[in-house]
């Protein structure tokens, strides 16, 4: 009979034996709450990109019919908002998959911790493993990472707006120096985007990794529970 | 040897091998078990090169103010062309470090399945690869060689772009036939990137549906057990 909560190493990493299941974690529980919303907002942000690149279309329209400072200055602000603004609608898409892929995990810790308790055995909990912890720390590295880039891009906006503003004829910019920091921070803000990306796709790689390893574990419990017999040492 | 049969959900029927043992992981799903993980991280890796090549051709940019240089001109836009090469190669890793997990996931069923079958001692019944696990893998295959094709087109443009540049004696300069044919290069090369990412996407969506059927299949197959074991009390 347990008593005390036990330490235990398996070939699935570290696990903690219980009297009783336990609760969800703190992240669960977030990504429980945060998924929908996540995925609700990054859909509403890739309907803005939308509408800013109708916006933009029209403004490169309104430039056949000839040049004016304001209408190069509006195209020019655009280009790189509406860029930016899909890429945050496309980061939250993901998160949204993220939370959804953490809310998995959740279900298995607090569903196996159920099983356990009501065959009366104690309760095998595999403790937060490393992929898990990678899967978190690139989840918000990623989130952050778009955030600078967005951050960015709205920046880059405001200079090519400071730079065409003014402007007397097309292709000469009114703020030489305007144009040329939105030309150099564009070159490196919109690959920044794509790394944000790719950081959450690896912290979906990571946890669909962490949920194989903890069906794993829970098929070998089941496996004990059934035989009787004590597998849980490796 | 195996017999195929079918265990029934309502009118649903899920075709399965009855066998004396467990079966093991497949091929697949062994490739899957062991390069999940060295897959992303390769793909993280690519991803970070992607992002130092973008903050060089930043710095090449702010050079090139200075007065026009054949050398930092071609460079700039033999690095434009390597840019999203780099960049969408370690998509694909990526993206194939999330199909290789879901393969894994896909073993741990197959394997745990046969775990918990021989404890039951009841026989083994394992799905049989369903036609979604079959584009699941073929998409993935055809993803991966359209990315890593498009790597290859970029390389070439690269090439192009910089033999156009590199003793150009002015802004206009460069050699006008090997520019555009690194821009055409890179203009369908850009259509391509999207095409494999795509069927990335939609193979990993495949994939998940394979899942899916594993579950449903182990479901039923837990009943079965369970009928079985209350039969023989």
């Amino acid at each position: 009979m347990v008593t005390a909560i036990q330490t235990i190493q398996t070939k699935y990493g570290a696990a903690t034996v219980r009297p009783a299941g336990t609760g969800q974690t703190i992240i669960h529980t977030m990504a429980n709450w945060m998924w929908l919303p996540a995925l609700v907002m990054g859909g509403m942000a890739i309907a803005v990109a939308i509408g800013l690149g109708i916006a933009q279309a029209d403004a490169a329209n309104d430039l056949r019919d000839g040049f004016s400072a304001a209408r190069k200055a509006d195209f020019e602000t655009l280009k790189p908002l509406t860029a930016g603004t899909l890429f945050v609608g496309e980061a939250l898409v993901l998160s949204g998959i993220s939370f959804l892929l953490a809310t998995i995990l959740g279900a298995l810790r607090w569903g196996g911790g159920e099983v356990q308790e009501s065959v009366g055995g104690p309760v095998k909990t595999l403790k937060m493993p490393w992929s898990a912890w990678a899967f978190l720390g690139l989840m918000m590295m990623g989130v952050i990472v778009e955030a600078v880039a967005f951050g960015s891009l709205i920046y880059v906006a405001t200079q090519a707006h400071d730079a065409w503003t003014g402007a007397t004829a097309a292709g000469i910019p009114a703020s030489v120096e305007a144009f040329n920091r939105s030309t150099t921070w564009a070159t490196w803000a919109n690959p920044l985007r794509e790394v944000a990306l790719g950081l959450l796709l690896g912290g979906i790689a990571f946890a669909l990794y962490a949920i194989s390893n903890v069906l794993g574990f829970q098929f070998t419990r089941i496996r004990e529970l059934i035989t009787g017999r004590d597998e849980g040492g490796d | 040897m195996a017999v195929t049969g079918t265990l029934v959900l309502g009118q649903r029927t899920l075709k399965h091998a009855v066998t004396d043992a467990a079966l093991g992981r497949n091929i697949a799903q062994t490739i899957g078990h062991y390069l999940a993980l060295p897959m992303a991280g390769m793909g993280l890796m690519l991803v970070a090169v992607a992002f130092v090549i973008a903050l060089v051709r930043a710095n090449l940019t702010v050079d090139l103010r200075g007065g026009f240089d054949a050398g930092d001109k071609a460079a700039l836009e033999t690095l434009g062309q390597l840019l999203p090469g780099f960049m969408f190669l370690g998509f694909a890793m990526l993206f194939a470090g999330i199909s290789f997990s879901i393969a894994r996931i896909l073993g741990v069923f197959r394997v745990g399945g046969g775990l918990v079958q021989s404890a039951v001692g009841h026989g083994f019944k394992t799905p049989v690869m369903p036609v979604t696990a079959w584009i699941f893998l073929g998409g993935m295959m055809m993803a991966m060689m359209v990315l890593i094709f498009a790597f290859a087109g970029h390389v070439y443009a690269a090439v192009q772009a910089h033999d156009a540049w590199i003793n150009a004696t002015g802004p206009d300069g460069a050699v006008q036939h090997l520019l555009g044919r690194s821009e055409t290069w890179g203009t369908w090369l850009e259509g391509l990137r999207r095409l494999g990412v795509g069927l990335y996407l939609a193979s990993i969506a495949f994939g998940l549906a394979t899942i899916i059927q594993v579950i449903r299949f182990q479901t039923l197959r837990i009943r079965e057990l369970a009928d079985e074991a209350g039969g023989e009390s």
